[in-house]
């Protein structure tokens, strides 16, 4: 019967004859060559075994810039979000900038991963000259751990000029915000009196605050 | 389990307004993919209720910041396991079973054109009414199998459930969606309420002790052309999940295929998989390049 | 969560009225298009990042999609370029959503296969003008 009961060889046997895998002997000068490799195989391999070591993290972030194969692009940001700590939001906050939407994205959701390490760069990320940038800083706070993240979704509702940016800040606070929020809330919809879309998402955030219990 | 008091459990029910249980489903949503219906309004209220209770929380807005800012996450993983609720039964999610023996294995086996044997992997496989499924659905639906050489997997982290898969013993609920010419055939009634597998079947699928986390998984389980992966991957953390995302990316045969649980979405997990429908059918497919 | 899924597979709108899919990972976006959607007479779906997306648009047959640029998992110009290859996605006409006004932007998401650029946040009447335009789409199948 071709369903069969036993493989050719078992999975035991297949282990041991498969090649040594490269992470178990490579230095990290070879791995981080092995990222320019013209295998996307074995660039996904090295770059999972330079997720133990904080000092590839600059290596990995040159590479993702160069990197075209989605999958090898995964396999980088998941090494650095490994590495986390201030080596990796060091390596991933320029990504922020970037016309790439799939590297600023990556970035975003790698910096989401390490509130801890991420939480000193908020407060410069907040205040950027660029306004996209600032907006990628709120994309961040979407999902970040931080007991200072309303803190600082109410220092940019204070401050912040850009429509976007306040719409952002808004819809974020609708899931996180307090009572405490509610007075910078509507001070930013009288703000944007003209944008009916800011008095739609203060209505949605102060709602959201107010029906809580 | 702690002794939750009913009374209490009854008042923070009641506690928890609209705006706050929209706030909960949008965040739940967010996170999983999963969105709670009106129909399931009351079941979600409860467990959120219990929850709320065994982290001994007084109300739902404590509840929502600890479990929102708690940088480990595991409240949200234990929130998790109590909205969603896991019974295995054999052809449970037919429509994936008939997807599978129709034009998924189709794809396959024109694309490899006799290269190697066909290999399916259940993990979890639980105790066993999977892969039995999977058996069964290709054994008796799927005529190709008199030709082509298949090999079904069948992994579990649990050593009780994997023992119980091969003793192969299920309750007449468990067996109630077999049809009954393969009940007949298949299956031993060895009491009034217990169907035994035969084991011509139970000898089809090799069972394997295994952990997504082994380090060694690749090279254990690879290469592989159907994972089936139901009701697994919600359970992990946002990383482990990442992480198995990458074994199951290196473990199939380019083009290879996962099939997730009814309620699970890959939308939430990796970007590694292409989207495919087959019928009724979401699938996940690495690329063939 | 239950055994079924064919219950969430419709092929029409209940209502014949055109189907929209909006695609944002803003849950304050999405309900203030939805608004801007029903309030035109249409039925509107939503979808939280471009995966989910495709997910929805297999499952359902839809006469626009409303996408937004920055999401996590897949981003609007990755589901776009997704969608413009999939057999029964690829006509579906698309408008881009963005926050940015940039020409390098509008020249992007029109190479990913937009139809139409807009900047947000959308004005409620700029937003009926969108909704001719795909009524007038619909008209010319």
């Amino acid at each position: 019967m071709p369903l069969k009961t036993k493989s050719a060889q078992s999975s035991d046997e297949a282990a041991a004859a498969a090649p040594a895998a490269l992470e178990e002997t490579a230095t990290r000068q070879e791995l981080e060559t092995a990222l320019g490799d013209d295998d996307a195989g074995v660039r996904r391999r090295a770059a999972r075994a330079l997720a133990q070591d904080p000092e590839a993290a600059p290596a990995l972030a040159a590479r993702l810039l160069e990197e075209s194969a989605p999958s090898v692009r995964v396999y980088l940001f998941e090494a650095l979000r490994a590495i986390g700590g201030a080596p990796a939001v060091e390596a991933l906050t320029p990504l922020l900038r970037l016309d790439d939407a799939d590297l600023r994205g990556g970035a975003v959701q790698a910096l989401q991963r390490m509130p801890e390490a991420v939480g000193p760069a908020m407060t410069a990320l907040l205040t950027d000259e660029d306004a996209d940038v600032r907006l990628m800083a709120i994309d961040v706070l979407q999902d970040l751990a931080h007991p200072e993240a309303g803190q600082w979704l109410a220092e940019t509702l204070e401050r912040e000029s850009e429509v976007n940016v306040v719409g952002a800040a808004l819809d974020r606070l609708a899931e996180i915000g307090g009572p405490e929020h509610a007075p910078l809330i509507i001070a930013a919809r009288d703000r944007f009196a003209d944008q009916p879309f800011i008095a739609f998402a203060a209505g949605q955030a102060l709602a959201s605050i107010e029906g809580s219990t | 389990m702690m002794e939750i008091d009913g009374a209490a459990q009854a008042q923070i029910e009641a506690s928890i307004t609209d705006a706050d249980y929209l706030k909960f489903s949008d965040f739940f949503y967010r996170k999983t993919g999963i969105r709670f219906d009106e129909k399931r309004k009351y079941f979600v209220l409860k467990r959120l209720a219990r929850r709320i209770l065994e982290t001994g929380c007084d109300g739902f807005r404590a509840y929502f910041t600890k479990m929102r800012f708690e940088a480990a996450q595991t409240e949200f993983q234990q929130l998790t396991n109590a909205m969603t609720v896991n019974e295995t039964y054999f052809f449970r999610e037919e429509y994936q079973l008939k997807a599978l023996v129709g034009p998924i294995l189709d794809e396959i086996v024109s694309r490899s054109n006799g290269a190697g044997p066909l290999r399916i992997w259940s993990m979890p496989c639980a105790t066993g009414e999977e892969p039995y499924s999977i058996a069964l659905m290709l054994l008796e639906s799927w005529p190709p199998i008199d030709r082509v050489d298949v090999q079904l997997l069948a992994s579990d982290i649990d050593t009780r459930a994997l023992a119980a898969a091969e003793a192969g013993r299920y309750s007449a609920r468990s067996v109630q969606y077999v049809p009954k010419d393969q009940l007949r055939r298949h299956f031993k009634k060895v009491s009034e309420h217990e169907y035994e597998i035969s084991e011509d079947v139970r000898d089809c699928v090799e069972r394997s002790h295994l952990n997504l986390q082994d380090p060694e998984i690749v090279r254990k389980v690879a290469p592989i052309d159907v994972i089936f992966c139901r009701n697994l991957l919600i359970y992990f953390d946002d990383t482990s999940r990442r992480q198995a995302a990458e074994s199951f990316f290196e473990i199939l045969k380019p083009g290879g295929f996962i099939l997730l649980g009814h309620s699970e979405s890959m939308s939430r997990m990796s970007s590694l998989f292409k989207v495919r429908k087959f019928q009724d059918c979401i699938v996940y497919q690495k690329p063939l390049s | 969560m239950n055994s079924s899924s064919t219950e969430d597979i419709v092929e029409t709108s209940k209502s014949g009225a055109p189907r929209v899919l909006i695609v944002d990972d803003a849950a304050t976006i999405r309900l203030y298009h939805r608004g801007l959607i029903e309030a035109a007479g249409f039925e509107a779906h939503e979808a939280a990042n471009g995966l989910e997306a495709l997910e929805t648009a297999l499952r359902l047959s839809f006469d626009l999609f409303l996408v937004d640029v920055n999401m996590p998992e897949m981003n609007g110009y990755r589901f776009l370029e997704e969608a413009r290859r999939t057999p029964q996605l690829s006509a579906v006409p698309a408008v881009m959503i963005s926050t940015e006004a940039k020409d390098c932007d509008r020249e992007q998401a029109f190479a990913a296969g937009a139809n139409l650029y807009c900047v947000k946040p959308i004005q409620p009447d700029a937003f009926a003008d969108l909704m001719t335009l795909l009524l007038e789409g619909r008209a010319n199948d």
